[in-house]
Order: C-alpha cells, then sequence, then structure tokens
C-alpha cells in the first residue's frame, strides 16, 4: 500500500473497497497449474470417458478432466483468485490435507502470490500472527487450518482477536460428503458443523457447498469482519471442492465493496457537544476507537477544540504521547472528578467508572461521583454477547449511542463546533496551560522514577526499555512496537517519543498467553512491509507458548528486535498465588510452586538460536545490555530477527 | 494461566494508585501489632533476605524501586515506620495483609532497615539512557 508520510498505509477503511470488483471470470483453465501437467498417464493410452465414470462414480468430471488420473480446472484455483480478489496478501499455513487442494493452488497456480503462503508450526501462532497483522496492515490476514484438529489449535488465538475486535479470515478444511472420506484419519479430521467449537467468538462463519457459494459466501465474511466491530470470520473449504475439476461455465468472482462502517446518529451528537461544551471536568476515554491514522489526527483535534484530556486504553493508537492532553496514567484523579465523561468504543465501560477490587468479598465499588454524566459511543452495542464474557460487566451509561465512535469523530467534531460558544473558548488557554504543566511533572516524574534502581541485577524494567529507546531514539519513523508494554508498567508510553500511528499495536484483546511472539511476527511482516523494523518486549513464559514463531521470523527474515523481560516466572500467577498465601496467612514460601520457571533456568538464546535467530543471553549485568542491544540493532537494520534474553525484575 | 492477565491498562493504572503509601492515612489505623511511631532497630541484611522471602519484591521489586503495574515505589526513602507496618498490617487498597503471624513486627523492622539502606537513585542527567529526554508536549 502507498505511503507517502509514514501514516495512511493503514486503515481499515481503504485499500480493499474495490479489490475484488470489476474481476470477471474465473474457472477457466489458464493457470500454471494446467499447463504443467505431468505425461506420464498419456503413456497409458486413453481411457473411455465409460470407463472412467464406472471406475470413478464421477461421470461429470470425466467431461473436465484429461484423463482418468488427473484434475484439470481444480476448484481451488477458483477459490485462489477469490482470496487474490478480495486483497489477501498473506495466507499463513500450517499444512494439512484437507486443504491440501488450496495449498497446491496456492503455491502453484497462484505463483505464491497475492496470497504469499507464511509457513508456521502451529495454528496458534497462524491465529495471532494474523491479529498482530491487522492492526499494523490495516487489513486481514488469512489462516488455513486443519479441520478439527487445526480449528482446536488455533482457537484460542481466534479468541483473542475477537476479544480486541480485529479482522481475521480463517478458512478451515474440512470434507464435508461422509462418502468421499478416506478411512481413519480423515474421519477424525472432519466435523459436521465444524465451526461450532468457534461459533461463540466469531462474527460469521459458512459452509459453501458449491464453488458459486464458496465466492459469494466468502465475499460476505470479508465484508462482515471488516465492518465495525472487527472480529474473525470463518469459511470452510470443502476438500472435494477444492480437489474436484469446476464444472460448466466459468464461475464468476463476486464483486467486494466495503460496508460503510455505522455512525452515531447526528441528533444524538449533537446533545453529546453541548454536554461536553457545558461541562468543567471533561475526560475523554479512548478505547478501541482509533482504527486509521486519520482517526487519530481528528481525536487530538476534538480533544483540542476543547481542551479536554484523553485517557488513552493503549488498545489502540489512539493519542500521541506527546500530546500535553495525553492522560492515561492519571486515570483515576481525572475519572474521579470528571462531570462529564465520554467514552469511545469502550469494552469496558463498568471497570472505567468502578471496580471490584482483589479483596475479601470483592465488593463493587463505584469511581465517579454522583451526577457525573457518562457517554458511550460504541459499535459494540451491534454485537450479541453470550457464553464468552469479553464484553464486561454491563453499566448503564446516560447515554448510549450506537455507532464505530472513530468514524463517528468528524460529525463529533462538528457537533461540538456549532455548540462551542465564546465563554468556552475563552477558557481553552488556560487550560491548556494546567495540562501543559500536569504534564511536564508527570513525565519529569517518570524520568526519577525510571532512575530508581537504574545498576540494580535483576535489571530494572525501566533500565530494559530505555536502554532499548536509546538504541533506536534516533530511528523515529523507521519502527513500531508490536508489543503491548502493559507488563512493562508502560515505559514506552511513559517515557518514548510516540506520536506515529504506526508506534504502537496495541494488546492481545482476551489476555490469552501465548499472543506475544506470534503476534508480534505478524504485525512485524506488515512493518517491514511499510519500511520498518519492529520491537517486541516479549515475557518469557509467553513465549514459551509459542516458541516456533522463532523459526517463523528465521525462515521469512523478518526484521524484529525480540527484548525478553525474563523474570523467570509466570509472574502474575507468582503475585496471585502469593495474594492466596497472605490471606489465609499460611506464608509465602510455596508460592513458587507452579509458578517459577527454574530448575532448569531456559537458555532461552540457545532455543532462539535452534531456530535460526541471532541471539544473546542470557544478560544479567545491566552494564551488558547496551552493548548487546547495540549488536543486536545491526541485525535488524540488515532485515533479520535478532533476540535478547534479558533476566529482568518481575514487573 | 490465561484467565491471569485479565486487567486491561485502565484497570492497572487505578490499581497502582489504589496501593499507593502515604495518602492513605495508614498511620492512624489499628495495626494489629506493636507498631510505634519510632522504627525499632532492625537489621538491613536480614531485611533484605525477609523483603525476599515475604514475597514483596514481587510487586515493589527487589530494591523497592515500584512499577507502574502492581505496587508503588518504596525505596530509597520510604515512608515513616509507623504508616508503612499499619498499612502492611491493614492496607487501604488491594495490596495483601501480611499479619504479624507470618511477618513478625521484628521482620517489618528489619525490612524497614533495609529499605532505609537503599541508597538514593543516581541524578538522571548522569544516565546516558535517560539524559536528553523531554519533559515537555511536543505538541
Amino acid at each position: 500500500m502507498k505511503r507517502s508520510d509514514g501514516v495512511d498505509r493503514r486503515s481499515f477503511l481503504t485499500g480493499i473497497a474495490s479489490a475484488g470488483a470489476g474481476v470477471a471470470v474465473a474457472g477457466t483453465n489458464t493457470g500454471p497449474a494446467q499447463a504443467a501437467g505431468p505425461d506420464a498417464p498419456a503413456k497409458l493410452g486413453p481411457i473411455s470417458p465409460q470407463l472412467a465414470a464406472a471406475e470413478t462414480g464421477d461421470p461429470a468430471g470425466v467431461a473436465t478432466s484429461p484423463d482418468r488420473w488427473h484434475v484439470a480446472n481444480p476448484g481451488s484455483d477458483y477459490m485462489q483468485r477469490m482470496l487474490a480478489g478480495l486483497g489477501y496478501e498473506y495466507v499463513t499455513c500450517m499444512p494439512g490435507s484437507t486443504f491440501r487442494g488450496l495449498h497446491e493452488s496456492i503455491i502453484t497456480f497462484g505463483m505464491n502470490k497475492n496470497p504469499e503462503m507464511l509457513s508456521v508450526a502451529h495454528e496458534e501462532i497462524s491465529a495471532a500472527m494474523a491479529h498482530g497483522y491487522a492492526k499494523m496492515a490495516g487489513k486481514p490476514m488469512a489462516i488455513l487450518v486443519h479441520s478439527t484438529v487445526g480449528l482446536q489449535h488455533a482457537s484460542m488465538a481466534m479468541y483473542n482477536a475477537y476479544a480486541d475486535r480485529v479482522p481475521m479470515l480463517v478458512l478451515v478444511g474440512n470434507i464435508s460428503d461422509s462418502s468421499k472420506r478416506r478411512p481413519g484419519i480423515e474421519w477424525f479430521h472432519t466435523a459436521s458443523d465444524v465451526a461450532a467449537m468457534v461459533r461463540g467468538f466469531i462474527k460469521h462463519d459458512a459452509l459453501p457447498l458449491s464453488l458459486q457459494s464458496f465466492g459469494e459466501e466468502i465475499t460476505k465474511a470479508h465484508a462482515m469482519s471488516l465492518t465495525p466491530p472487527f472480529g474473525p470470520v470463518l469459511v470452510v473449504v470443502d476438500g472435494e471442492l477444492a480437489e474436484s475439476p469446476v464444472e460448466g461455465a466459468p464461475l464468476a468472482l463476486p464483486p467486494f465493496s466495503r460496508v460503510q462502517p455505522p455512525v452515531a446518529d447526528p441528533a444524538a451528537l449533537a446533545k453529546v457537544a453541548t454536554l461536553l461544551v457545558g461541562a468543567t471536568q471533561p475526560v475523554i476515554y479512548a478505547d478501541r476507537c482509533a482504527n486509521t491514522p486519520d482517526q487519530m489526527a481528528q481525536l487530538v483535534q476534538l480533544a483540542e477544540l476543547l481542551q479536554v484530556p484523553v485517557i488513552d486504553s493503549m488498545n489502540r493508537p489512539n493519542f500521541p504521547n506527546t500530546h500535553h492532553l495525553y492522560s492515561p496514567f492519571n486515570a483515576r484523579q481525572l475519572v474521579t472528578r470528571a462531570d462529564v465523561i465520554l467514552a469511545l468504543d469502550a469494552d469496558d465501560l463498568f471497570s472505567l467508572v468502578g471496580d471490584v477490587p482483589d479483596t475479601v468479598g470483592r465488593p463493587t465499588v463505584m469511581r465517579i461521583k454522583p451526577g457525573t454524566k457518562v457517554v458511550n459511543i460504541s459499535s459494540l452495542y451491534l454485537l450479541g454477547d453470550g457464553n464468552y464474557q469479553d464484553q464486561q460487566r454491563f453499566f448503564q451509561p446516560d447515554m448510549a449511542i450506537a455507532g464505530d465512535s472513530g468514524a463517528s469523530l468528524p460529525y463529533l467534531i462538528e457537533a461540538v463546533q456549532r455548540a462551542m460558544t465564546s465563554e468556552r473558548q475563552a477558557q481553552n488557554a488556560q487550560r491548556e496551560a494546567a495540562f501543559r504543566s500536569a504534564y511536564a511533572s508527570r513525565r519529569k516524574a517518570d524520568l526519577q522514577a525510571a532512575a530508581i534502581g537504574w545498576d540494580l541485577a535483576p535489571i530494572t524494567v525501566a533500565r530494559l526499555c530505555m536502554e532499548v529507546w536509546d538504541a533506536i531514539k534516533n530511528d523515529a519513523g523507521a519502527f513500531s512496537i508490536v508489543s503491548d508494554s502493559a507488563l512493562q508498567s508502560s515505559w514506552p508510553q511513559r517515557l518514548w517519543t510516540l506520536d506515529k500511528y504506526y508506534h504502537t499495536n496495541g494488546g492481545s484483546g482476551a489476555y490469552g498467553i501465548g499472543y506475544g511472539m506470534p503476534a508480534a511476527v505478524g504485525a512485524a511482516i506488515a512493518a517491514r512491509d511499510q519500511g520498518r523494523y519492529s520491537i517486541n518486549f516479549q515475557g518469557d513464559g509467553d513465549l514459551l507458548c509459542s516458541p516456533a514463531s522463532l523459526w517463523t521470523l528465521a525462515h521469512h527474515q523478518i526484521p524484529l528486535l525480540t527484548v525478553v523481560h525474563n523474570n523467570r516466572a509466570w509472574h502474575q500467577e507468582l503475585m496471585h498465588v502469593q495474594r492466596m498465601a497472605d490471606r489465609r496467612q499460611r506464608g509465602p514460601d510455596r508460592a513458587h510452586i507452579g509458578t517459577v520457571i527454574t530448575d532448569p533456568e531456559i537458555d532461552l538464546a540457545r532455543v532462539a538460536t535452534g531456530f535460526g535467530v541471532y541471539a544473546e543471553g542470557p544478560i544479567v549485568s545491566p552494564s551488558d545490555l547496551a552493548p548487546a542491544l547495540s549488536r543486536a540493532m545491526k541485525v535488524v537494520k540488515s532485515g533479520k530477527p535478532a533476540l535478547l534474553d534479558v533476566v529482568a525484575q518481575g514487573r | 494461566m490465561k484467565r491471569a492477565l485479565q486487567a486491561a491498562l485502565v484497570a492497572m493504572v487505578f490499581i497502582a494508585a489504589t496501593l499507593s503509601f502515604g495518602a492513605h492515612g495508614a498511620a492512624g489505623q489499628s495495626t494489629g501489632s506493636t507498631a510505634s511511631a519510632v522504627a525499632p532497630p532492625g537489621d538491613a541484611a536480614r531485611g533484605k533476605a525477609a523483603f525476599l522471602k515475604f514475597g514483596c519484591y514481587e510487586c515493589h521489586g527487589t530494591a523497592g524501586q515500584g512499577n507502574a503495574f502492581s505496587g508503588p515505589t518504596i525505596a530509597p526513602h520510604p515512608i515513616a515506620y509507623a504508616a508503612l507496618i499499619a498499612y502492611i498490617r491493614r492496607p487501604a487498597g488491594q495490596m495483601p495483609a501480611q499479619s504479624a503471624v507470618i511477618v513478625p513486627d521484628a521482620a517489618v523492622a528489619d525490612i524497614y532497615a533495609y529499605l532505609q539502606s537503599i541508597p538514593a537513585s543516581k541524578p538522571v542527567g548522569t544516565i546516558h539512557a535517560l539524559s536528553g529526554i523531554s519533559t515537555a508536549p511536543q505538541r
């Protein structure tokens, strides 16, 4: 995708809309696979159609196949064309026999372009890669999944993507016609309703039983995935359909045009504008709001119009951290004193205004003061909720407005401009000065905090992050952080300069561990294609869920620096078990059992090297970190991956 | 394990704020132990061992440096001993209470001595990776 200033290339709203439009037909014998068939069967002499029909039970297939041993014009070639027409650049693949026909069509008929196949060693890696990629690329990736077992592997990462409202196309091999399944394995690897196991956390699924239906259903699924709230969709790839020849007239490739996103009601936005203009302590909470660089800029415009602080959830690159209204780190103070709160696509509105603290009895407490007006503009009002509880606890705002908040921003800005009064306008200079002062004070305090324990071993997380910054700080337009950094105390958001949309990529969505490494790989592919290298702050426990992601990194030569925050534990769980021991007055002596990763300590650098990735570690001494980073960055800037295993504090 | 990382960032920030010492009036609460305004004599070396043994480091870091996710900074320059032990026994926020049954007063005194022994941080300007970072908003 074209990029000028580096921010116009990852729009969820552009780039794909016309990808499939105007494509006429497919299913004709024009692909390279048909031109290169082996000649061995011809030496056996012709076989009559009648004989073939008698032996195969498929007289219709004879008409479009050269002989009984070969298939011309297989259905999966049409499937490949559909993927190309819809604009899929990549498809991940842990190979599986149920989609072997489509596999071959992608790599040979399509010559492994549009989509290009990315080799992975586990379906969970496939789905997490697609998750990370979609947010950075601004468009979805497809994943090929081997029926029952492959989908079971992929499911947790799909759930993460669903909870993070991220588009993804899941193509599941299956053999629906029981009379066509070979005895044994193919029965284990087939389900009557294969999507059933994940239906609670996908937006849409389809089981097309003809090629024309496949074309229509995948187009519909693609549109569903890309309509807010975004989410994974699933289309079954029937093995027989893929492997059998196309019959009859050439198949149409259905045209695709993107569904326009739902926008908030103008009358409701006018009321919101009046509320905001009349408020004395308004605050904006931006969750999954900015899905494009333009929307990030529009949120800045809205905040500046009113000089309203913005609490950025960091689930999307909502707001530049260099802006004086960037206020995620004093969220409690802002919410407690607010008289109007505007939430934008808040997944967890309750936890913004209230809490259930982790204390005995788990009492509900509210943070907002009585009379505070809460507004939520969210596309989630358009999405049902069922078995899975990813939409969090219900909270009734004063105004609940269905619509994609990002797409609604231009209209809200206009409404605020119309509602603005000269009196309110006159307050802005004073408000801006106060927020600038508060920003500087907070940043100064963060600098002081980062210095605490600077020479400590295990290395402090602040030093871990800031040494990385020191190594890349002159590359402002050249890097993306492709991991969540919440467990690193958000030091990058506190002290780095992250003012471009592509500088960050949000988190996992559902906190399913194992997201970090493969999602970073997927996002780094998108960043690479946009001319940047990537940084991944990686937990050691998370890495152990999907270490084979490292092989994909090496195999496809992806410029990603992975800095392992190695606290040799599932540290969050260690704290949980400690809490239980404290609560029960049983002492902390045994909290480490089942929660630490020692005896033996894992040599992660050696693991990475074994997968073909440049690696150093364990780095224990703080003074060894900067030189190691310098060496690793040379590798990354040469277009290859590198990993540093850094033994660091728990948090 | 997959349920572990439940807190979104906003919750994280709120938790960190809730756990902050000092502003909760903890010193005025009943401690359930023999707290006094003046720190009893403690041994820093034993205190460091206790700090690790009782799991204080898990949330506050091995030198009390703290973090935004789970526990605030408690060193260098710890709060008054009376406030510290009061908060340990009856925390106002989400920090788990440490009873005297598990962490005796003498151990708290040792921990306090350890926290007091932690040297002041280097000046920011002397740290290469922190120097040159602007504190002013850029836009």
